[in-house]
């Protein structure tokens, strides 16, 4: 004897416009998610370009907004799909039976994406295995499973659509010049809603107080959400440098020994003016927080226009090290940073040297650098 | 079946577009499997397994019947002008506080030991707040109901 449905609120139409809504936010996730895969661990064919220095943060935004908003567009989804678990009998044949075992990894391996993904922004690894191969994998499996239970549902939701159709074409015009009131991105409000994702606070400034960073005690105002693997003073760390072009006929030093003093890096390394600029222009590139800005940058000679770069930093493990394609390295904003806010940088952030790179994942913003080589 | 309003009617499952989309969906779906499979010493299979099983284990049997009686239980205790804000203060408050579990544990802090900037907020606080709004308005929603059905009760008369 099964439970008693009774809601009116459940029922094909609903379940159908509920489907679309998860497909969508699953789709962008799944498009934003391979973006930062493919950034991390590029195939040949692919450049992600260094500008403009907001899209990959918005794109990243993206991907996490409108992960948690599936939560509850999923949630209401097999809400309105319960009374089905309650069918019987529960299959009717080969074909029937096949698509009621891809609903198994379908919601198990949704629940598992949004539950996992949710967990990784609280740092919460409560599990064995891996988060980022899991849950690249797992989006496959899911999106498979999406695609066999839409191609099932098809008849479904093209009902359920020609049914708003014609309930949009019904209604009164007032109403229906509604229809599509997605602002605009031009407009104000669009905009608005455009620029959110990505943003780390409210736009509204009566939410200062909850700003994180407004709480955190963080080294220099600017947050770090990875501290050095290695105790002791990386005072007498040694920076190697390879393959850069040499200047004026002098070749670059192989190694650039970190003294206490400022700016203390030889060779073909200059502090240029754009470094020191207001900070409007600093704003742009200052993936560490609010009011962080940069002092020194590698400017002159810059690599050929084909050369990549690659950096390795003193901690080992995952994302030691990072490829800046040709692209981010000719940028002028892409940064061996020494300072931050005037001072030198903290071990937190990196000292004696760290990279900065106009739109490029944190993970690629590689710190304690040991060494630097053009490819 | 004893439920009184049916299950939506199956949809025969046949023709080109089924056949297409379970060959497609298959083959991407068997991909992923393959490329968990194969990275097995990370992804760990046996546990990814238990962790899917159990989130639908959890949904199915705990989560959607619990949703389930507090549903009828609102729907037919609570009077009808407080019906629906109560509903949706319920499933908003639920969502927001299942969304927070992660910070409010606050796990994550000892991943950094010492580090001030690894989940840095006031995550009780400022659910708390975020609650306070929604049932506030749940509360002048349902205020608003009752006086607009003693006003509209007023007026029969």
């Amino acid at each position: 004897m099964g439970p008693t449905f009774t809601s009116p609120a459940r029922g094909e139409r609903t379940t159908a416009m509920l489907g679309v809504a998860v497909g969508v936010l699953f789709g962008v996730c799944l498009l934003t998610g391979l973006l930062s895969h493919l950034i991390q661990q590029p195939p040949g064919w692919f450049a992600w370009p260094s500008r403009p220095v907001w899209l990959y943060r918005w794109s990243q935004g993206l991907h996490v907004f409108c992960g948690i908003a599936a939560i509850p567009a999923l949630l209401a989804k097999l809400w309105s799909a319960y009374p089905n678990l309650y069918r019987w009998p529960p299959v009717r044949g080969v074909a029937h039976a096949i698509e009621r075992a891809w609903i198994v990894p379908l919601l198990g391996g949704a629940l598992l994406l949004l539950v996992t993904g949710l967990m990784n922004i609280g740092y919460w690894y409560g599990w064995g295995f891996d988060f980022i191969k899991t849950h690249y994998w797992t989006a496959w499996i899911v999106t498979g499973a999406l695609v066999v239970h839409l191609s099932a549902k098809l008849p479904v939701l093209r009902r359920a659509l020609a049914r708003n159709q014609a309930a949009a074409a019904k209604a009164p015009p007032a109403a229906s010049s509604g229809a599509g009131s997605w602002p605009p991105p031009g407009s104000r409000p669009g905009r608005c809603c455009w620029s959110l994702p990505g943003r780390r606070s409210p736009p509204c400034g009566a939410w200062r107080s909850c700003r994180p960073d407004a709480r955190a005690p963080a080294p220099r105002g600017c947050r770090s959400t990875r501290t050095p693997g290695r105790p002791g003073s990386p005072a007498g760390w040694t920076t190697r440098v390879g393959g850069w072009p040499s200047a004026a006929g002098s070749s670059a030093p192989p190694a650039c020994p970190w003294r206490s003093s400022r700016r203390a890096w030889p060779g073909p390394w200059a502090t240029a003016p754009s470094c020191r600029s207001p900070a409007s222009r600093v704003g742009a590139r200052r993936p560490t927080g609010a009011g962080c800005a940069c002092a020194t940058c590698w400017t002159r000679p810059a690599p050929r226009a084909d050369a990549a770069v690659r950096v390795q930093s003193l901690q080992r493990g995952g994302y030691s090290s990072a490829l800046l394609n040709p692209a981010h390295a000719r940028d002028p904003d892409t940064l061996l940073a020494l300072e931050l806010n005037g001072a030198p940088l903290q071990p937190d952030h990196g000292f004696p040297v760290r990279l900065i790179t106009p739109s490029n994942p944190g993970v690629m913003q590689t710190k304690w650098l040991e060494s630097v080589t053009v490819l | 079946m004893s439920h009184r309003q049916a299950a939506d009617p199956p949809e025969p499952l046949s023709g080109w577009r089924w056949w297409t989309g379970l060959a497609v969906g298959g083959a991407v779906g068997l991909f992923g499997l393959a490329g968990l499979l194969r990275d097995a010493a990370k992804t760990m299979p046996a546990v990814w397994l238990k962790w899917l099983v159990g989130l639908l284990l959890v949904h199915d049997i705990v989560f959607a019947p619990l949703v389930h009686l507090v549903g009828r239980g609102v729907a037919d205790r609570a009077p009808e002008a407080w019906r629906w804000p109560l509903q949706l203060g319920l499933v908003t408050s639920g969502v927001l506080v299942l969304t927070s579990v992660p910070v409010l544990v606050g796990v994550g802090r000892a991943t950094q030991p010492g580090n001030g900037s690894v989940l840095p907020g006031d995550y009780p606080l400022a659910l708390s707040g975020v609650l306070a709004v929604v049932w506030l308005g749940v509360l002048a929603f349902g205020i608003w109901g009752v006086i607009r059905s003693k006003v509209r009760a007023t007026l029969e008369r």
